[in-house]
């Protein structure tokens, strides 16, 4: 084949799949469209960058939080805490006799147990017990 | 301006029937027929007249290429009003670089590629090069020459580049400049990808 032949097939490429086509009713038809359909807004590109950065920048703070070395026992450690707090404010109000028997409510730390020579509690003043109970809770 | 050449163009065609080239009414002085961009304006302007010419300008020369690509027959015509749907919601992006005819074959292009992947992503192939389905379709081939559907089946197995700068050159007439514009490419790229299409199609075509 030469590229004479070539070019002159090219040129007639696909008369007969338009042959049947109405333009003037193509027309028509993407007019009523165009008025009918309603026009969905694009966000701006600039807003859609600001969307995405703002996304990887949550993303990354998100990771490298949680691959710092102690983020989990720090967090522990301020629930802990917070408990702890509160309960020696409620021990304020308590005379020696109920702060002796919230002492022996506690299960007993393991540092005490096994010592067999603990001394009684019977001596203590309250800001003794209560030195006490703020070294056993830690 | 615009209205008032699209006014005087519209009395002299009266009666006439558009023709269906990508350039219509040869016999008319080529100082009578409002251009593009100036139908484009005359269109944003609020004459929908405008629009209808300029369907009537090109709607058979973007179908003939759409054909040319790979679309189905059948979907063609679809393909058409949807090309000029999108392009008149987005005629404010044409900035008049390309031409409007270039510009409009560029999304009836996109418009094809994503029918393709639509209808055919089960079917492995890269989109880039090779995005047209391997095999014909019978019953729509119907009208075509033996030659025309050989013709077909080569494009199939080019390059997307190298079909489209062919099919824009070879089918739809245009200059390199203006195919460079429609496509993004160079005059110099644009004439190699277009001699090794030729070159290909004619190994294939025998």
């Amino acid at each position: 084949m030469t590229e004479e032949e070539l070019l002159r097939v090219a040129a007639r490429l696909g008369e007969h799949a338009v042959e049947h086509i109405d333009e003037t009713k193509l027309a028509k038809a993407v007019l009523a469209r165009v008025t009918t359909e309603p026009v969905i807004a694009a966000r701006p590109l600039h807003r859609r960058l600001w969307v995405l950065g703002l996304a990887a920048a949550a993303t990354v703070l998100l990771v490298v939080k949680l691959s710092l070395p102690g983020a989990g026992k720090a967090a522990g450690a301020a629930e802990a805490s917070s408990p702890t707090v509160t309960v020696l404010h409620e021990l304020d109000d308590l005379t020696v006799p109920e702060l002796e028997s919230v002492l022996e409510s506690l299960p007993p730390p393991a540092a005490v147990t096994a010592h067999p020579e603990s001394p009684s509690l019977d001596g203590l003043d309250s800001k003794s017990l209560e030195q006490l109970l703020r070294s056993l809770e830690g | 301006m615009a209205a008032v050449a699209l006014g005087i163009w519209s009395q002299l065609n009266a009666g006439l029937a558009f023709a269906s080239s990508a350039r219509p009414m040869h016999a008319l002085s080529d100082e009578l027929l409002p251009s593009d961009a100036a139908l484009v304006a005359a269109y944003r302007s609020g004459d929908e007249r405008a629009a209808t010419v300029l369907v009537t300008r090109h709607a058979r020369a973007l179908g003939r290429y759409l054909y040319g690509a790979g679309a189905p027959p059948a979907s063609v015509e679809d393909l058409i009003q949807e090309t000029f749907f999108r392009a008149f919601r987005a005629l404010q992006t044409w900035r008049g670089e390309a031409s409007f005819r270039s510009w409009l074959f560029r999304i009836g292009a996109n418009l094809r590629k994503d029918l393709y992947r639509r209808e055919g992503g089960r079917i492995v192939l890269s989109i880039e090069d090779a995005d047209l389905p391997a095999t014909s379709d019978p019953e729509g081939e119907a009208g075509a020459s033996e030659m025309e559907q050989r013709l077909r089946d080569g494009l199939r197995q080019l390059p997307r580049l190298q079909r489209e700068v062919f099919l824009l050159r070879a089918q739809q007439g245009m200059e390199y400049e203006e195919i460079c514009a429609a496509l993004g490419t160079t005059p110099g790229a644009a004439r190699v990808h277009y001699h090794h299409a030729v070159k290909r199609l004619k190994e294939m075509m025998g």
